[in-house]
């Protein structure tokens, strides 16, 4: 029979070396997403010697639960120079790196067609396992190597780019977490913002002290004692009970949903897409159970799970505010649960929250939503991307190769 | 402003009764309650039919009859004495020794109904020390059981087999044994046609391949009268419920004179099966001792098959009860599809023997007692080309000695009770008609791809007598039918609109940084 496709075991070989003096300290394991992960096992009273040597460069993947999981956990060690793995895992290198791109056959693995040939061939197995017999036969394209360079390069210019905008999006939302800190807990707003501000008094003599060059507080601006919030406030601010800004309403059950293309959430966050949502506005969700601190905020239709609430945003120009303070507070020191972390409304809505001056809000809210606006546009390019390199991947199947005998 | 209130979903009356009954269970383990539970339902539904006979009679002005037995038996009625009528259970229900009278009745029915010899829970609730009052409430749902209503329905048959399933889905991993997931056993049922002929099931639980064979020939419309039946039961408790789940839907049925294990005490020796259907239990070991049924005339003509792992024991012994022109159908742990040693001596001497005819592997989580793979092997005695008329119906099958056919269902199946798996009808269909087409005509099955393949015995060999499905069935990369210019195409387009936005945002952004004071230099 003629055939461009090879089988992956022509290419590579198992490497089992011991961690026999027990030298390397670092456990590693591979997860479904096909990344190193530390090891979460318990090794107290575990026999270091008896697990493998990975060395940087090298493949670890795990073949006893592809058919109960429909994948194969693998990944290719770049981020340590040593490490150990279980001995419950298979290692191994490619032979000649001139004829088959270690790159290349990683990105192999990551395509979804790998795992469900790898899946195939696990039916006869009664946990679903599959033998490194079943690996080797993993049928691979294997073009030219400079053919195979230039696929990663591709590939990785993509994976790249979605990083870069990941780390753009971590860094904007820092930001706007450093501005909160700095305007509202430091009080370090721009001064001249007070002479913006008109629907309240602000005393001539609190100005005429200021240092304009500084931010408020350290400039002299003037602060008061708020009894309620227990602290110093500038003069002119409130304080107020989260209840007044926004409602919090509990999530639903969704067992009765279709599939559909609306997010739900839950207190881990996304947890599957239905045809329903229970909001349409922008809206903070705080979990009621579990994870408590995991607040987000979502400007999309939704729906949220009844361990999840969210709210009803009665001053919408405060979002990105709120959320801010939200996401601040010490959930688990007003948790009303005993084994499960708990949260209700009525410890959310007593909740007392610092009201600015609207025109320093204001000015607040407009910053900010330029820069979550960004962070948005980050979000669906890089949905696009993940696309664009799964279409790459796919297309590692239509490479053109010479055909050879079989 | 006013709620709506919900909408509630109308629960069948299954449901219903199980809600009620398993409510007052209280400290009796589920495993015990069944017996309680469908032993008071077996008794409501033989009371119930004993007094229709009854009134029937009187009707037919047959007055002196009403105490003669026969006048029963010939209608599949049990004879109740005035103690163990539901009617005088249900009027001492609050009695304090309600649980030694409900004893006493199911001892008299049973003693007086040789069809019930053994069948019946034996002392049981006066040992079971339950509360008596959550015993009276649990008399008063069942007895709110219409079991006459509707003769079409079947309706205790449904409840019984509702309960059994709950049951085996409560006691879950290790237990619930005794029960096959009904949509497995319709499946064999489909795909091997007993509609004719003696049933034999080796490990019969309590009795559902039977219950399923009738139901089969019933939706056919075949004759239930033209089969007989024949099971054995290891399980003491199992094989009284067996024989409560046969009795109760007048199903007559010989399970051999005792509970007993189908290796070491064979209660049908002799037995040629037309049909065979079983669920033997999975990977049992130690099924016998070294030097035991070392000669025994089931394994003529093959190994004896190995101590650990009794798979090939329940294959033996099946085989050897075909009949002639026998088909078995029956499941196994995935383990036996490529298992070495005897095991593949005899699997060699099966296919060579041109028994196999047909290997399905299930989805996991079929099962309510364990998560492993598992296997339905069709075994047929006569592969030969022949012509049969089967429930009225002219066939001819072709001569598939050399062939076997081979079923992936792992991707078969719709969801069922949140984490399991079960076969829908019209999955059941496709299923049996792919295999009856394949018997059938070679010109119009087809091969498909990750579903099933028709392998010769010379494929067979050559994989070394593996009878795993996925090292014949063809495997489809998707891949290569993806349209990549179109994909392109739309992701270009999108990307496009995507990159103008971000240009104007930038310019923002870098507005936003020089308003704070801390301007961008690029």
């Amino acid at each position: 029979m003629k055939s461009n496709y090879r089988k992956i075991g022509d290419f590579i070989q198992q490497v089992n070396t011991k961690n026999a003096d027990g030298s390397i300290e670092l456990l590693l394991g591979v997860n479904l997403d096909k990344v190193f992960i530390n090891s979460v096992a318990n090794t107290i009273g575990t026999d270091m010697t008896k697990y493998k040597v990975i060395k940087k460069g090298q493949f670890g993947c795990k073949l006893m639960s592809v058919g109960r999981d429909k994948k194969l956990p693998i990944s290719r060690l770049v981020d340590y120079e040593k490490a150990i793995i279980s001995s419950a895992y298979y290692v191994f290198e490619v032979v000649d790196e001139n004829i088959l791109n270690p790159e290349y056959l990683m990105m192999w693995f990551l395509r979804p067609e790998s795992d469900r040939y790898l899946w195939f061939q696990s039916g006869g197995d009664v946990r679903g396992r599959i033998t490194w017999d079943d690996l080797c036969q993993l049928p691979i394209k294997v073009p030219s190597i400079e053919k195979q360079r230039e696929i990663v390069k591709e590939y990785n210019s993509i994976i790249n780019r979605i990083k870069l905008n990941e780390t753009l999006n971590h860094k904007l939302e820092d930001t706007a977490q450093a501005l909160y800190k700095h305007w509202f807990v430091d009080f370090e707003f721009p001064i001249n913002l007070c002479h913006l501000e008109r629907s309240r008094e602000v005393s001539i003599e609190s100005l005429n002290n200021i240092d304009y060059s500084k931010g408020y507080k350290s400039s002299g601006g003037k602060m008061v004692y708020n009894e309620e919030l227990d602290m110093e406030i500038p003069e002119g601010w409130e304080d107020t009970k989260l209840s007044e800004l926004l409602e919090v309403k509990y999530g639903k059950d969704y067992k009765h949903l279709e599939a559909g293309d609306i997010p739900l959430y839950g207190s881990g966050g996304i947890m599957g897409y239905y045809n329903k949502a229970l909001y349409e506005k922008p809206s903070i969700l705080i979990p009621r159970k579990g994870s408590l601190d995991n607040i987000l905020f979502v400007d999309e239709p939704f729906w949220s799970v009844d361990t999840m609430f969210y709210t009803i945003i009665k001053e919408e120009s405060y979002i990105n505010y709120l959320f801010q303070f939200l996401k601040k507070i010490d959930y688990y020191s007003l948790n009303v649960g005993s084994a499960v972390p708990s949260m209700t409304t009525k410890v959310l809505n007593d909740i007392s929250i610092i009201l600015p001056l609207p025109k320093i809000l204001e000015r607040y809210e407009n910053l900010t939503s330029k820069m979550f606006r960004i962070v948005k546009q980050n979000d669906r390019q890089n949905f696009i991307l993940v696309e664009l390199a799964s279409t790459i991947l796919s297309k590692m199947s239509k490479v053109e190769t010479k055909t050879v005998e079989v | 402003m006013a709620k709506k209130a919900a909408v509630k979903k109308q629960k069948s009356i299954e449901e219903t009764l199980w809600d009620s009954a398993n409510k007052l269970r209280g400290t009796v383990e589920s495993s015990e309650y069944k017996h309680v539970v469908l032993g008071l339902i077996f008794l409501k539904f033989a009371s119930d039919k004993f007094q229709k006979r009854r009134q029937e009679l009187i009707d037919d002005g047959k007055e002196r009859f009403l105490d003669m037995v026969e006048f029963y038996a010939q209608d599949n009625v049990f004879y109740l004495t005035e103690e163990s009528r539901w009617s005088y259970i249900i009027a001492n229900a609050k009695q304090d020794d309600i649980a030694l009278k409900i004893d006493t009745a199911l001892y008299t029915v049973e003693k007086n109904n040789p069809s019930l010899k053994g069948a019946l829970p034996d002392n049981y609730f006066s040992r079971l020390n339950m509360d008596v009052s959550k015993l009276a409430a649990l008399l008063d749902t069942i007895n709110n059981i219409d079991t006459l209503k509707d003769q079409q329905q079947d309706i205790v048959g449904r409840v019984y087999e509702y309960f059994l399933s709950k049951f085996a889905i409560a006691e879950g991993k290790g237990k619930g044994e005794f029960y096959t997931p009904k949509s497995i056993v319709n499946l064999i049922a489909e795909l091997i046609e007993p509609y004719k002929g003696k049933i034999y099931d080796p490990a019969c639980g309590s009795g559902g391949m039977f219950v399923q064979s009738m139901k089969f020939i019933d939706s056919h419309n075949g004759n239930k009268k033209d089969v007989s039946i024949y099971g054995q039961e290891y399980t003491a408790t199992t094989y009284k419920l067996a024989k409560m789940n046969l009795a109760i839907r007048g199903i007559a049925a010989n399970l051999g004179d005792v509970p007993a294990d189908t290796f070491a005490k064979d209660q049908h020796p002799d037995l040629k099966a037309d049909y065979i259907m079983a669920n033997p239990p999975f990977n049992q070991k130690d099924w016998r001792a070294a030097d035991e049924l070392l000669d025994d005339p089931r394994w003529r003509g093959y190994e004896v098959p190995q101590t650990g792992n009794a798979n090939y024991g329940w294959i033996l012994n099946m085989v050897s009860k075909l009949s002639d022109n026998g088909v078995a159908g029956f499941i196994l742990a995935n383990g036996a599809l490529s298992g070495g040693g005897t095991e593949y001596e005899i699997r060699k001497k099966l296919i060579e023997n041109k028994l196999v005819e047909a290997i399905l592997v299930l989805p996991q989580n079929m099962f309510y007692t364990t998560n492993i793979s598992v296997t339905i092997w069709i075994l047929n005695n006569n592969k030969k080309e022949r012509q049969v008329k089967i429930n009225d119906v002219e066939k001819t099958y072709r001569n598939r000695e050399d062939e076997i056919l081979f079923f992936d269902l792992r991707e078969t199946g719709v969801p069922f009770e949140k984490k399991f798996i079960q076969f829908s009808t019209d999955n059941i269909e496709n299923i049996a008609e792919t295999l009856h087409t394949w018997q059938q005509d070679s010109g119009t099955y087809k091969n498909i791809p990750e579903f099933c393949y028709s392998a010769t015995l010379e494929d067979v060999r050559k994989k070394d007598y593996s009878l795993v499905p996925s090292k014949y069935i063809e495997f489809v990369n998707r891949d290569e039918n993806i349209n990549f210019d179109d994909k392109m195409k739309s992701l270009q387009t999108e990307f496009a609109e995507l990159l103008k936005e971000e240009a104007q945002s930038k310019t923002e952004l870098l507005n936003v940084f020089k308003e704070l004071g801390y301007e961008i230099e690029l």
